[in-house]
């Protein structure tokens, strides 16, 4: 049986168009090429610094 | 290939990059990843399945970024289910990190440049955020009015017919909330939500449907529901043996009503009609009456107008017309001229003097006058010829031509001839009769002073003689 309440929190507030500039500056756009590409720096480079 | 650390472009199949020596195997493993989960995202799109497809170019994204088509379809998913703003951040992300041809152009373009779009957009929005504060302030009928105006603008956006749905639900309208929860499916048939709503109702439904039938339970029918204007009204669904049964009180008031109806039909319409109707055959039949009384009228005044102008016919049949009167007076001047008075007389006779202008009828005048002068004068000499050798009765004669032609003939001597005639033929009523007339017509001559005695003297004779006359005319009657 479905309880209204519990479903009704379900259902957030949708987003309107002058919030979007921040919801697109909030955005994380770190994908797994990202992830790679530092963990190869972070390989390369010493826990000294020294390359 | 390009190496993901250097750039450089190399063919090395194993992946390892010969100007920097890094592997490139795994770079290459999350690219494939990524268009894979791109791959399926985009089957998933095109079966109606959004939420599946939206989950799966995310995940395209999390492993390459810079994955343009599965960020592009990612946003037209999210427009589609209404979710305006995700669908903007897309696409504008796409822009930024491919500036060049790139097919979000044509996608920002129609949202910028759209007549009154965004606006409309960001409206259904915030309307929808209305509805959501009256739904949680407790006011569910002006969530289900606000939700109603949202779907009205944007009919995609499934959230809002997700609330509406689960209103209704809440309301006991599981019929109503099927069928948002029906169109929901058709946008988004991998909602969760959705799927999880229309199970339940789905269920219940099912379920009544089988209690009804178990108990036979007619009081526990079906609804029959619609829509009007915004209200939901909802009717108990009857059968008609129902309906009747329920309304024989009514029906027995409209048979009533009806008898009734029909007795003042009866008794005062159908009587009023026929008195109306007698009423307008009587005018009718006045009216045709006084026509006929008017046609009448004018046949007699046409009768007397035809007989008036067949007397006046009649005056003038065997009368000339205007030329034949003319050629007869003609004759008759003419044969005046030569002293043929009996030509001038049968000349004359021709002659219509009405005919005539003023001259001609002066000429007549003047030719008739000159032959009744002759004629009346031969005829005075046969008289004065007839009395004096005693042919009284010949005399008689002459004397009324003469009268004939002119009654003042010698100022009163014919008439006083005339009278003598009668005296001496012991005819006294006509001797005092012109007697009379001479004495009236020429009261200061000597002939008429003369004619007034002898009317006085001749009175009692002329009575006398009437009344022989009268005797006689009894006795004959009685021998008869």
């Amino acid at each position: 049986m479905i309880d209204f309440e519990e479903e009704l929190k379900r259902f957030k507030p949708a987003m309107e168009v002058e919030d979007a500039a921040d919801v697109i500056r909030r955005s994380d756009l770190t994908d797994m090429i990202d992830i790679m590409k530092k963990l190869t720096e972070e390989k390369n480079t010493p826990a000294d610094g020294r390359q | 290939m390009k190496c993901y650390v250097c750039d450089y472009e190399f063919e090395n199949q194993q992946g390892i990059c010969p100007n920097c020596g890094t592997d490139n195997s795994l770079y290459t493993a999350i690219i494939a990843s990524s268009n894979r989960c791109y791959n399926e995202g985009l089957e998933l799109a095109k079966v109606r399945n959004l939420t599946g497809a939206a989950t799966k170019l995310t995940a395209a994204l999390r492993f390459n970024k810079m994955n343009t088509d599965a960020r592009n379809l990612l946003g037209l998913v999210y427009f589609e289910t209404g979710e305006t703003v995700l669908a903007i951040r897309e696409w504008v992300i796409s822009k930024n990190l491919q500036a060049e041809d790139n097919d979000v152009d044509r996608y920002l373009h129609e949202i910028q440049y759209g007549p009154g779009l965004l606006e409309r957009l960001d409206e259904t929005n915030r309307k929808y955020n209305q509805a959501l504060t009256y739904c949680y302030e407790g006011s569910r009928d002006l969530t289900r009015i606000q939700l109603k105006r949202v779907l009205k603008n944007q009919p995609k956006m499934v959230k809002a017919r997700l609330l509406l749905a689960l209103l209704y639900m809440q309301d006991d309208e599981y019929e109503n909330a099927r069928k948002e929860l029906r169109i929901a499916m058709r946008i988004d048939g991998g909602n969760p939500l959705t799927v999880s709503y229309l199970n339940e109702v789905n269920d219940v439904l099912r379920e009544r449907s089988e209690k009804r039938k178990k108990k036979g339970d007619r009081k526990d029918k079906e609804a029959v529901s619609f829509q009007d204007g915004n209200d939901t009204v909802v009717m108990p669904r009857q059968t008609f043996i129902e309906a009747l049964d329920a309304s024989k009180g009514g029906i027995l008031n409209i048979i009533i009503g009806m008898v009734i109806g029909l007795l003042v039909c009866i008794f005062l319409i159908v009587p009023e009609v026929r008195q109306r109707e007698n009423t307008n055959t009587a005018n009718a039949l006045v009216s045709a009456n006084e026509n006929a009384a008017n046609s009448a009228t004018d046949v007699t005044t046409l009768q007397q107008q035809v007989a008036d102008l067949t007397a006046r016919l009649d005056k003038y049949e065997g009368q000339s017309d205007v030329k034949t009167s003319y050629e007869s007076l003609l004759s008759a001047v003419t044969a005046a001229g030569n002293g043929d008075s009996e030509t001038v007389k049968t000349a004359l006779a021709s002659v219509n003097r009405d005919v005539l202008d003023s001259s001609g009828q002066a000429a007549y005048d003047s030719v008739s006058g000159t032959i009744n002068a002759a004629a009346a004068k031969a005829a005075f000499d046969a008289g004065e010829t007839a009395r004096n050798s005693g042919d009284y009765p010949t005399a008689i004669t002459q004397y009324l031509a003469v009268l004939a032609l002119d009654e003042r003939y010698s100022d009163g001597d014919a008439l006083y001839r005339l009278a003598q005639c009668y005296e001496k033929s012991e005819d006294y009523a006509n001797a005092v009769t012109y007697y009379q007339k001479l004495a009236e017509a020429f009261p200061d001559t000597t002939n008429g002073r003369k004619a007034a005695r002898k009317v006085i003297s001749l009175a009692d004779k002329a009575a006398a003689a009437a009344q022989n006359q009268a005797d006689a005319g009894n006795t004959a009657g009685a021998g008869n």
